[in-house]
């Protein structure tokens, strides 16, 4: 991957964080920090690592796949702990780090909302539509989020967010698959000279 | 609009399901969405969906069902955050609640909604909270609940009184650390009350009658120990009732009163002494007074009379009984406390090694004395004469309770004791202070001394004896409390007695003895006499003038004042009464100290001297002397002050 498609890459993904954290905002009437946006290539088992103010608790994730042009996942993952802030903070109801069905529905639909900003800017910049599967929710360990990946290298950008008024953070996540990565990039190459 | 005939399964669904195309308009209404909402396929093809539910005409659904047109992911509609896109009533009239997701059909460029009726585990999910929310409220109460009974428990736990709860059966429930510390058992849980209790028959009946009469119960009971000994107690008993108002339980509440009531004994005990003292100091000080008359008669009788031996003799006679009266009246104001005291800085442990030596050469050999002195310095201040005698007294009840035994002993012991470190003393001997004593105990293997005995054993005048005059142990008593001690008897009859002695002790000075001041009769000395009672002037002055010295006298401290102030530098020396009507001596002595801040003062009184102590200390070169005074010691007296005379000397 060239430093120019990685650039413009992160370009874009920052601005579907940007765009997530207006939602975000919207939903919560709270000031949203955005940490810097990064991208790199990063084995398996450096996840936990990548994501290290998380790694002693359990974290809700909510995951979104696609495909079409490029391949992978888009990605919400908080501690549970913000994500039942989060919940209450929605709801009215006092939270609780249990995450039963109707918190986890309400999760969802936040993820769905950012996840979606994220990848109509990445969609944008591949000037290709993606077909998308529907979010997941699911709650796992530092260790379970190792044994969900199967390729040993993932590409990944990563941003955390927080809302300091909340006491609540977490990471929105780009996994494109890097093996279906040539193409679109080579048109994303070909879109800038253009311009 | 899509023909449901080309899509049977869409109306065997149990989801509802709706179409809309970029315009709006609802091309697709399954089956389930006819039952669910009452509106039929009919009616609604070809509506436009914002118009037949306007509510979703707003930006936060409109926008996002809308991108899902332009290619974006699928929007999710929540329960929790929508709790119904599109209204659906069930037969009780509540709305469904749903969960709704809204995809993008490529092949027919329509936005699908897929609506869910989640109202079944909505309903338990609020159930499962509702449940969980009124346990976890339960748990805090039950949380409070124990903490609260934790505290309570400790508290009776830690209570100074004893709290047993007994069930009717006998067996003890409960019982609190004091009950334990009071009785000597460790752990009676379990515990029958009558194995617990043992001996205690009156306590038991009475705990019987609480169960049967259900009333409470509130009283004196002497208990029993593990160890057997008895202490009296302030007790109540209290039933406790179940729901159908039978006696389950008892809760006893105990408290050791033995202390409180040795206390009451004690301050009783005293209130008698201090009432037979105050007496018996104002009869001894007349007898002194009218003493110190004869003794002063006597002696110018014996020196007129030198030539006529007869009579010599029968006023020597004279004397020497007044001088055993003057010993008796000495042994009631020590009891009084208003003897003579010679008291001075002395360590007791010499001393009582040597009243050990003494006492063994004046008993019988057929008792054996054995003395357990305990090393150490022993400082005191006090009078060694008057407690040798008090020591002496005691022994001499010790000899006279066990010369008839066959292994008859006498132990006299001495110890330190500081009450400070030790709860012990204090306990076994509530009145005594906190500080360090020495502890002399006289021990002996006698006949012992009954209770009723124990009670009046330091009044004045009681005795046992045939012979006795009832002031020996009275005596003790006055010498111990002048010295600010205690004094306990323990003894039972047939089982010797032990009399302990408390005596505080003080901090060593360094300058504890000071160098005696040699004395040298003179005559001739100036001497203003003053007294208010004439049995004590007229022969003073006499004896005085006698001893060669000039006398002048006064009847009171006014007059003496007077006669003073007129010519200040006619005496070498004052001699004054205390106690005198207008004007008492000490006053009077002040004014002339006024004038003559160097004359000697000797203030005598036939009072307690404890009482002028104080005063006449702060007047410097003065001594306070007791009446009835042997001539010559007051005449060394005189001469040892007038010729040692110096401002600055502090009288003793």
């Amino acid at each position: 991957m060239r430093d120019s498609q990685t650039d413009r890459l992160i370009r874009c993904f920052r601005s579907g964080i940007e765009q997530a954290a207006s939602s975000l905002n919207r939903v919560l009437r709270q000031q949203i920090c955005i940490g810097i946006a990064e991208i790199g290539a990063f084995r398996h088992h450096e996840l936990p690592v990548l994501l290290d103010e998380s790694r002693r608790e359990r974290l809700a994730i909510v995951c979104m796949p696609f495909s079409g042009a490029i391949d992978g996942h888009v990605c919400l993952l908080m501690p549970a702990r913000s994500a039942a802030i989060l919940v209450g903070c929605l709801t009215d109801e006092s939270p609780a780090d249990g995450m039963d069905a109707s918190a986890r529905d309400t999760l969802t639909e936040i993820g769905n909302i950012m996840l979606n900003d994220i990848m109509t800017c990445i969609a944008g910049m591949l000037d290709s539509a993606l077909d998308y599967d529907m979010p997941e929710f699911t709650i796992t360990s530092p260790a379970g989020l190792l044994r969900r990946g199967h390729a040993d290298t993932l590409l990944l950008a990563r941003a955390r967010f927080s809302v300091d008024a909340l006491q609540l953070d977490g990471y929105l996540l780009l996994c494109p698959g890097i093996d279906s990565f040539d193409r679109p990039m080579h048109d994303v190459g070909m879109e800038q000279k253009k311009a | 609009m899509i023909d449901p005939a080309a899509f049977p399964l869409l109306d065997h669904m149990t989801s509802g399901l709706l179409a809309i195309d970029r315009s709006g308009c609802i091309v697709l209404w399954n089956r389930q969405l006819e039952q669910w909402t009452g509106r039929s396929r009919r009616d609604m093809l070809g509506e436009d969906l914002y118009r037949a539910y306007p509510e979703l005409a707003a930006d936060e659904f409109r926008l996002r069902i809308h991108r899902v047109f332009d290619g974006s992911a699928p929007a999710i509609f929540s329960p929790s955050l929508h709790h119904h896109v599109i209204p659906c009533p069930t037969d009780n009239g509540e709305l469904r609640t749903q969960k709704t997701t809204v995809s993008y059909l490529h092949a027919h460029d329509l936005a699908l909604f897929c609506i869910d009726d989640h109202s079944e585990q909505y309903r338990l999910i609020d159930k499962h909270r509702q449940a969980a929310s009124e346990l976890e409220k339960e748990l805090e109460q039950r949380r409070q609940l124990e903490s609260r009974n934790a505290h309570l428990l400790a508290a009776i736990d830690q209570a100074g009184e004893a709290i047993i709860i007994i069930r009717r059966d006998g067996d003890i429930e409960y019982a609190n650390r004091a009950f334990y510390h009071q009785t000597g058992w460790h752990d009676t849980r379990q515990q029958n009350i009558h194995v617990a209790l043992p001996g205690n028959n009156k306590f038991l009946d009475r705990l019987t009658s609480v169960f049967e009469d259900g009333a409470f119960w509130q009283g004196r009971q002497q208990v029993r120990r593990r160890d057997g000994s008895l202490f009296t107690a302030s007790v109540s008993i209290a039933p406790i009732s179940d729901a159908d108002e039978r006696v389950t339980h008892a809760i006893m509440i105990q408290e050791d009163i033995s202390q409180a009531l040795e206390l009451e004994r004690k301050i009783r005990d005293t209130q008698k002494q201090e009432a037979l003292a105050t007496l018996i100091g104002g009869i001894a000080h007349d007898f002194n007074n009218i003493l110190a008359g004869i003794t002063g008669q006597a002696y110018l009788a014996s020196r007129e009379v030198s030539d006529l031996p007869k009579t010599a003799d029968r006023v020597r006679k004279l004397q020497k009984l007044a001088q055993e009266a003057s010993e008796i009246v000495g042994q009631l104001l020590t009891f009084a406390r208003q003897g003579q005291v010679n008291s001075k800085d002395m360590p007791l442990a010499p001393f009582m090694k040597e009243f050990c030596k003494l006492a063994t050469r004046n008993i019988p050999e057929s008792i054996r004395l054995d003395s357990n002195i305990r090393p150490g310095n022993y400082p005191f201040h006090g009078d060694a004469n008057q407690l040798q005698q008090a020591l002496y007294n005691m022994v001499q009840n010790a000899v006279e309770s066990c010369d008839r035994h066959p292994d008859a002993r006498i132990e006299i012991g001495l110890a330190e004791v500081d009450t400070e470190g030790s709860e012990h003393w204090l306990t076994r001997y509530p009145v005594l202070r906190r500080g360090r004593f020495a502890h002399i105990y006289i021990r002996d293997n006698g006949a012992g001394i009954s209770e009723a005995e124990q009670e009046r054993i330091f009044d004045p005048f009681y005795t046992t004896k045939q012979l006795g005059s009832g002031l020996g142990l009275a005596m003790v008593a006055g010498c111990v409390r002048h010295h600010h001690g205690l004094i306990e008897v323990e003894s039972s009859p047939g089982n010797g007695a032990t009399f302990h002695i408390f005596l505080p002790l003080r901090n060593p000075r360094k300058d504890s003895e000071r160098s005696s001041v040699s004395t040298n009769q003179m005559a001739g000395v100036r001497i203003l006499l003053v007294d208010d009672d004439p049995r004590v002037l007229e022969p003073t002055r006499e004896l005085l003038e006698t001893i060669g010295h000039h006398v002048t006298t006064a009847e009171n401290g006014k007059q003496a004042w007077q006669t003073f102030r007129q010519c200040s530098d006619d005496w070498d020396i004052v001699i004054t009464d205390m106690v005198m009507p207008e004007m008492n001596g000490l006053e009077s002595a002040r004014l002339m100290r006024s004038l003559r801040p160097d004359i000697p003062l000797i203030f005598a009184t036939a009072y307690d001297q404890s009482l002028v102590l104080e005063d006449t200390r702060k007047v410097p070169n003065s001594v306070l002397l007791s009446k009835p005074f042997h001539p010559d010691d007051l005449d060394q007296l005189i001469a040892r002050m007038t010729a040692e005379a110096t401002p600055a000397q502090t009288g003793s």
